[in-house]
């Protein structure tokens, strides 16, 4: 609100209100392929989240459908998983958002520096590569290495240090590490990427600049890379905190080969509202679970949002 | 930037990236020699780096029973690069405006893009919609349209690139020589964001290539319109049914098929026409034009 | 500022409001007959001159026929072209006769329900659709099933009772609506061990028992498991690196142990292997039943007779006993089993059934599996119905569907079963469903011919319920979908624990602990209310039904021959 004030202001009072709408004209335009496409694909079936309070009818239709309150939200609060659920949703995404941030910056200053062009090539596609496994080929790939009688871990690892061999897929203890790591390994290459080309765009001058003027090579990050990836920093951070009650299905039912035993370690609100209603395929109840994820996102962002205005006004999203 | 190839840190940097590419690359050759080892030993034995007995069982399987896969390829292949021409140009267009700090109303727009990230009605609503109004089910355009042609994620990041990396005068400058904003844009903001643009464009088309979903929810008559993912998806579960079922109405043809391997080798197929073409768009990450270029 | 987003935000979501809410008025106006129409009375006088079919919502002639959608599974790849030839045959036979146009929309079996459900949703055409059971609850909630009972006493609907039998063609009904009929196929619950003939021939356990190659019918003679355990620990002994069973968590070998009818979900069952005539609903993993049967589970894993890895394992027991190393699996065994066997594994098998009891449980979960039934979609579910009787009742309809074109597909050998033409087989065939255990009347086609069916297979495979000793709660179907809440929770907390008891991996030390775990969990999730509601709903049918499902008595006998026998 300040700052479109100011704006307002500086741009000078002079300027008709025509002559403005003159200026910024083409800028309305080409936002609106865009909002188009937003609204028809997002906004318009957007009106399906009323569902969640329905008592969906198909031949009635998502408007004629009679209410029935919050009867379709129950499920996710009254059973004792729903504190299990919502902790392991809550701690992962935690963790997979500092560690793919700090991660990803290390490697991305990493490549952005390698001397070798051929190994700075290889390093950048390498890193992208984990994003083409689907996860249940990541599943395949993890049990091959934990499998109990063919693992590579218990039978090759394990087996020459001396140790006795481990029940992977019966043992909660070690999955939060697994799937952190897991996470990591898939997802660090695409916070990395975008790094890469944020600290691309640095003007070179400015690090030469920094080095006639003595400056060590940490002295430089800190002040010239890390400052200018901080708004992208904010604004991937702010994101993926308005999904910070979803998570990747994938990870949490493939790669853990949805065994019972390790639920307390690995079942997120996805999870539990898949092996509920996957018998069933009860469409208010599915509808229910993404509108709770949505809204509470939505809450955690916009405090956060709010926060990040106070601090640095120009990073806040809106 | 000026180091010495054999600093301190240089080396630092060059062993943990090693590290990690080789951490990368070691369950990759795992999928590979999986989907080349025997059946049977890949069963018995695990899956090895170094399996006892070879077959390329899997491979044949998929080329002598996945006659339409050339015809799916030409699918992915082309809704890829038409997509993702398409993503990349309306995210631009769409990041410019919400960069210009000025812009009266930029704050709602904001607003109205960041908003589609958090809610969505799910796929029932979408369905109706794409199917009842737009009738594009069984076209080619279920491939191309829903969900993938404009993701408000990338939106915002192109968005925070061109905010942080294009300096404000640079505009200012230009529309004190006269230039339109369309001109700004092709010829200032679309050349200084290709570092961003290659970038997001690369997931935008993965997002392409790896989606099965659209094939699954809008082509259901017309299979000749399945991409690669849906046809190797429909390969895999109809061999997962035939080998696992308890049901015991199979016929003989489960027994000839390789099973697990055919799934390694399923997805072996399906990325490796980007590992092959990933590479080479290698040079577009490095730095877009120089910026010197443009201010003089 | 905040005034502004909302009035934006508003004025989108009501933008989408309209459009969506029109898309949808015109579908509600479309289908309202279809839940209007009661009474089928039209389709009578319509028999008097039969170039026309009448129904309450239209007429029909062979230059108007009705367009049927037929959706289907397909679980083989069949070759497009040849699909549509066959497609094209069955409609010359179906337009003079029935005046429907068939159109066949083929799905894939991992996605039909989900598919099915979308195009319910979306008003799609489709009219005639396989129903798998646990879906039948919430697509008759979201009023997606056509109720099938306004039809059954036409001509066409007693047609399908003298097919399929008063209790079988009634079976897919829940709270007094007829949702869907089942598939004809072997539906009694025996079975037993699949073992490696080599093994057994080598160390004389074929002898000891009597073993032959492809004899897999049941003639009474049942083992208990304990013989099973012997057979493990002579396999274990001389082969100490082969798995003597292989199972896996994903799939259940508990009915293959003990039966209980599962009354749809396996929250609140009846205890049929401790009294056959209780109809009252107890908790499944309190039983005795239960315990004895994860018990001795857990001692063939401590004993490593199970394969270590079956907790998580998903390749499944063809794959398994295919690389060699694995001497036997559990399955349902029936006549004909064993040639299958044998494909799936590429290996001779020999079949041995196990369990307490000579006769073999039967319940409403068994035989309507699989279901076929009308979506609410259809625009006039009288002619859906009319092409449902069909595929019961004519073999000319299932023939062509499921085997395509007699010559072009298929040739019928002399005596009387068919098998692929020249220059086909089954890696190469065009068109060959063998779907007839899915959907519609398989006894009405032609036998496969696959080495050891004879023309008469069909008739032992009907045989083969012989066996059943009926459940008394046969023909009821529980409502859950207003136990939405629970059946979610319960259905995580089963799955908790569930597949480590069931493979024996928690061992005999942890059985108690595990089970007294899951049932803390159950209890926790609401399975007192559950099991309550199902007992209510029960106890009703039960009234309605006038009482409990007797087993026909020609089964009785049969049991009770064995049993002497024995």
């Amino acid at each position: 609100m300040a700052s479109l004030k100011k704006s307002h202001a500086s741009s000078g009072s002079s300027h008709s209100k025509a002559a403005k709408f003159k200026r910024y004209l083409p800028l309305y335009l080409m936002f609106l392929p865009g909002a188009i496409y937003l609204l028809i694909n997002n906004y318009i079936p957007m009106a399906g989240i009323i569902v969640a309070f329905k008592k969906y009818n198909a031949r009635l239709g998502i408007w004629k459908s009679p209410f029935c309150g919050l009867a379709n939200f129950e499920f996710l609060f009254a059973s004792s998983d729903a504190w299990t659920i919502t902790r392991n949703t809550l701690l992962y995404n935690q963790a997979f958002i500092v560690l793919n941030t700090v991660v990803g910056i290390i490697f991305a200053i990493f490549i952005c520096d390698t001397f070798n062009k051929k190994l700075k090539k290889i390093y950048q596609s390498a890193i992208l590569f984990p994003y083409l496994m689907s996860a249940v080929i990541l599943g395949y790939i993890v049990y091959a290495f934990l499998s109990q009688s063919t693992g590579i871990v218990n039978n090759s690892i394990l087996s020459a240090l001396g140790k006795d061999a481990v029940n992977w897929y019966a043992e909660p203890k070690y999955w939060p590490f697994i799937l952190i790591f897991v996470n990591t390994w898939k997802g660090v290459g695409y916070g990395c990427l975008i790094y890469i080309s944020t600290i691309n765009g640095i003007d070179p001058s400015l690090y030469e600049a920094a080095s006639l003027d003595g400056a060590t090579k940490w002295q430089q990050i800190k002040n010239i890379t890390l400052p200018f990836l901080k708004p992208t920093v904010i604004t991937l951070t702010l994101m993926s905190v308005g999904r910070i009650f979803y998570s990747d299905f994938g990870l949490f039912y493939q790669v853990p080969r949805d065994s019972g035993l390790l639920y307390s370690a690995t079942n997120v609100i996805d999870t539990y509202v898949y092996r509920g209603l996957m018998k069933s395929g009860n469409v208010g109840m599915s509808a229910a679970a993404g509108f709770y994820q949505s809204i509470i996102g939505f809450i955690i962002v916009l405090t956060a949002n709010g926060i990040v205005r106070k601090v640095s006004k120009e990073n806040a999203m809106f | 930037m000026k180091e010495k190839p054999f600093s301190k840190y240089q080396i630092l940097a060059n062993a943990v990236m090693i590290i990690w590419t080789l951490a990368i690359i070691l369950p990759f050759i795992l999928l590979f020699m999986s989907s080349i080892t025997d059946e049977n030993t890949l069963v018995a034995n695990g899956y090895s780096f170094f399996p006892k007995k070879f077959s390329l069982a899997s491979y044949s399987y998929i080329i002598k029973s996945g006659g339409q896969i050339l015809k799916a390829y030409g699918v992915s292949i082309g809704v890829t690069v038409v997509g993702t021409l398409l993503n990349v140009l309306l995210s631009a267009l769409m990041a410019y405006p919400l960069s210009v700090k000025n812009l009266p109303g930029r704050n709602v727009m904001m607003f109205f893009v960041f908003f589609t990230m958090l809610f969505n009605g799910g796929i029932v609503p979408s369905y109706i919609m794409w199917t009842g109004t737009f009738h594009i089910k069984d076209t080619i355009f279920a491939q191309l349209l829903p969900n993938f042609l404009l993701s408000a994620w990338n939106v915002m990041m192109i968005r925070t690139y061109f905010t942080t990396s294009i300096p404000d005068g640079l505009y200012e400058a230009a529309e004190i020589d006269g230039a339109s904003q369309f001109t700004i844009f092709w010829k200032i903001v679309l050349p200084l964001g290709k570092p961003i643009l290659v970038t997001m464009g690369t997931f935008a088309g993965l997002a392409y290539w790896n989606d099965w979903t659209n094939g699954l929810y809008y082509i259901v008559k017309n299979t000749g319109l399945y991409n690669v993912q849906n046809l190797l998806n429909q390969m895999v579960q109809n061999i997962q049914f035939l080998t696992q079922s308890s049901n015991s109405n199979v016929t003989a043809a489960a027994s000839t098929i390789p099973a697990t391997g055919i799934q390694m080798a399923i997805a072996f197929v399906a990325i490796l026409p980007i590992m092959l073409i990933f590479p080479s768009f290698q040079k577009y990450y490095a730095k877009g034009i120089a910026l010197g270029a443009v201010k003089g | 500022m905040k005034r502004k987003m909302l009035a934006a935000f508003l004025a989108a979501t009501m933008v989408g409001g309209l459009l969506v809410g029109c898309g949808n008025s015109g579908d509600t106006s479309g289908s309202s007959k279809s839940s209007s129409g009661t009474t089928s009375t039209a389709s009578a006088s319509g028999e008097a001159d039969a170039s026309v079919t009448k129904t309450e919502l239209g007429e029909y002639t062979e230059e108007n026929p009705y367009h049927l959608v037929f959706a289907f599974v397909e679980f083989y790849e069949q070759d497009d072209a040849a699909r549509t030839a066959v497609q094209d045959a069955l409609n010359e036979y179906m337009i003079p006769k029935y005046h429907i146009e068939v159109e066949f929309l083929p799905l894939q079996y991992a996605e039909y329900q989900q598919t099915i459900q979308l195009m319910i949703s979306g008003g799609d055409e489709l009219d005639v659709m396989p129903i798998y059971y646990s879906n039948a609850s919430s697509w008759i909630a979201m009023n997606g099933i056509v109720d099938m009972n306004q039809y059954m006493d036409t001509p066409e609907g007693q047609a399908i009772k003298d097919v399929l039998g008063e209790a079988n063609a009634t079976v897919g009904s829940m709270n007094g609506i007829l949702f869907g009929f089942p598939a004809q196929k072997e539906s009694v619950e025996l079975g037993g061990l699949t073992m490696r003939a080599d093994i057994c021939d080598e160390l004389g356990i074929a002898e000891e028992y009597g073993l032959e190659l492809n004899q897999d019918e049941y003639t009474g003679k049942v083992y208990d498991w304990s013989v099973a355990t012997e057979i493990f620990k002579k396999v274990k002994e001389a082969h100490p690196e082969m798995t003597p069973l292989y199972l896996q968590g994903s799939a259940s070998p508990m009915r293959r142990l003990a039966f209980f009818d599962e009354l749809a979900d396996q929250f609140g069952v009846l205890d049929w292997e401790a009294d056959h005539d209780s109809t009252t609903v107890v908790n499944e993993f309190e039983t005795d039943t239960y315990k004895e049967a994860v018990t001795q589970l857990a001692e063939w894993f401590d004993a490593g007779y199970i394969y270590p890895d079956a907790l998580t394992d998903t390749q499944g027991s063809a794959v398994m006993m295919k690389a060699g190393n694995t001497f036997s699996y559990m399955s349902a065994i029936k006549p004909g089993y064993l040639v299958e066997a044998k494909a799936s594994t590429g290996t001779d098998c020999y079949a041995m059934y196990f369990g307490q009891d000579v006769e073999g449980g039967y319940s409403t979960t068994n035989v309507s599996f699989y279901d076929t039934g009308i979506a609410t979609n259809s625009a006039d579910p009288e002619m859906a119905f009319k092409f449902i009787s069909a595929l019961y009742t004519d073999p000319e309809v299932m023939n062509l569907w499921q085997n395509g074109i007699q010559d072009v597909n298929y040739k019928v050998l002399d005596d009387g079963t068919a098998y692929y033409v020249d220059g086909e087989d089954a890696s190469n065939f065009k068109y060959h469903q063998n779907t007839g255990w899915f959907m519609g009347n398989q006894f009405n086609t032609y036998v496969w011919n696959d080495g050891s069916k004879d023309a008469n297979y069909w008739d032992k495979l009907q045989h083969h319920n012989d066996w059943a000793q009926y459940s008394p709660a046969y023909g009821f179907m529980w409502d859950s979908s207003e136990y939405s809440t629970q059946i979610t929770a319960l259905q995580n907390a089963l799955n908790t624990y569930r597949p480590a008891l069931e493979t024996g991996s928690v061992g005999v030390a942890g059985v108690e602990e595990t089970l007294q775990k899951l049932n803390d969990a159950l209890y926790a999730a609401g399975l007192q209310t559950v099991m309550d509601a199902k007992q209510e709903q029960l106890d009703k049918w039960l009234d309605e039904n006038g009482g409990a499902t007797e087993t026909p008595q020609s089964n009785l006998d049969t049991i009770a021959a064995a049993k002497e026998a024995n």
